[in-house]
């Protein structure tokens, strides 16, 4: 959670501000103090980090990431790596923050598989 | 760079940044405005050129650019492989400027491939080349306006009447500083867009 306010750029009374959940609060469920919040405290901070509602009600252990989510995740993941140390590919990014998001990774990835003719999702890394 | 069937690339990148090298060896790097300054002249940019116009002129250097719709985060991407090169930037409408402030972005980034290919980083150990690339838009943006400068100035010269060309240069003057500002300051403008859209997410 901590990781995801500060990639966003937010300090804890802007977190404060805009999600309506006291700072102290916040800053204890960061360095795992307290259970994990209640769904809606989770919906008003996925709103304020900008991530979907799901995703914080998995890290929060609401809900279970399925079988399928989780293998497409990996393989996301597996073929950024493939990408990244790929010395004939090279590419750059402008990002808002330093967070990059599984979405923009498998973007990165299409690209790749565009102009490498490669269909590393298909096929694995 | 040559290609698996034996033929040598001729990328325009690459022929510019041996043509930057050539010029400024002697005093390694250049500056970062001096080397946005002659990319610029190189490239043709024009100011408020529309996003078909940059497309046509960055295909005439064999850099296929196109906006499309990207991850929040994303706001351009630059990608190169073999003999294509390709730039992606994002669709959703931002600050004026922007779409230019992020194609000079990433071709900063795809300069830097080149002089490392050619055996001359422009960055030193402490620079980041995100943060150069930066710079390097916004020298670029200024240049641009700075080259046309003088073009809008004779327009308002001609003016017949008085109360015209004065109006002309205040007018000239004000729009100016207004888009030198918007050059230094694209950054915190996109912020500050963003923030402004987010917490209209937000209240909804």
């Amino acid at each position: 959670m901590q990781r995801l306010r500060k990639s966003r750029g937010l300090t804890l009374k802007q977190v404060e501000a805009q999600a309506k959940v006291s700072n102290a609060y916040i800053s204890q469920i960061e360095r795992g103090l307290r259970k994990p919040p209640h769904p809606d405290i989770l919906k008003r901070l996925a709103k304020t980090y900008d991530v979907p509602h799901r995703e914080l009600l998995v890290v929060a252990g609401y809900l279970e990431e399925d079988s399928e989510t989780i293998a497409t995740r990996r393989k996301i993941e597996e073929a950024f790596e493939h990408v990244k140390t790929d010395p004939k590919f090279k590419q750059g990014t402008r990002l808002k923050g330093t967070h990059v998001s599984l979405e923009t990774k498998r973007f990165i990835v299409e690209m790749y598989e565009k102009l490498t003719q490669r269909n590393l999702l298909k096929e694995g890394a | 760079m040559e290609l698996p069937n034996g033929e040598i690339d001729t990328s325009p990148i690459v022929d510019f940044c041996r043509a930057v090298v050539s010029r400024h060896a002697e005093s390694w790097p250049p500056k970062e405005e001096t080397l946005a300054e002659e990319f610029v002249q190189w490239l043709g940019l024009k100011p408020f050129s529309t996003r078909d116009q940059l497309i046509g002129l960055c295909l005439t250097k064999k850099v296929t650019v196109s906006f499309v719709e990207l991850p929040l985060e994303l706001r351009g991407f630059n990608c190169s492989f073999e003999n294509r090169t390709e730039i992606v930037i994002a669709q959703r409408e931002t600050v004026p400027g922007a779409d230019l402030h992020t194609l000079l972005h990433e071709f900063r980034e795809l300069l830097e491939n080149a002089f490392v290919e050619l055996g001359y980083t422009t960055l030193g150990a402490d620079d980041f080349l995100e943060v150069q690339a930066e710079h390097f838009a916004m020298s670029a943006r200024m240049a641009i306006i700075t080259t046309e400068i003088p073009a809008f100035a004779r327009f308002v010269q001609n003016a017949e009447a008085r109360w015209a060309r004065y109006l002309g240069y205040g007018v000239l003057g004000f729009l100016g500083i207004m888009y030198l500002l918007s050059c230094v300051f694209m950054p915190q403008l996109e912020e500050i867009e963003s923030e402004v859209k987010r917490q209209r997410y937000i209240r909804t």
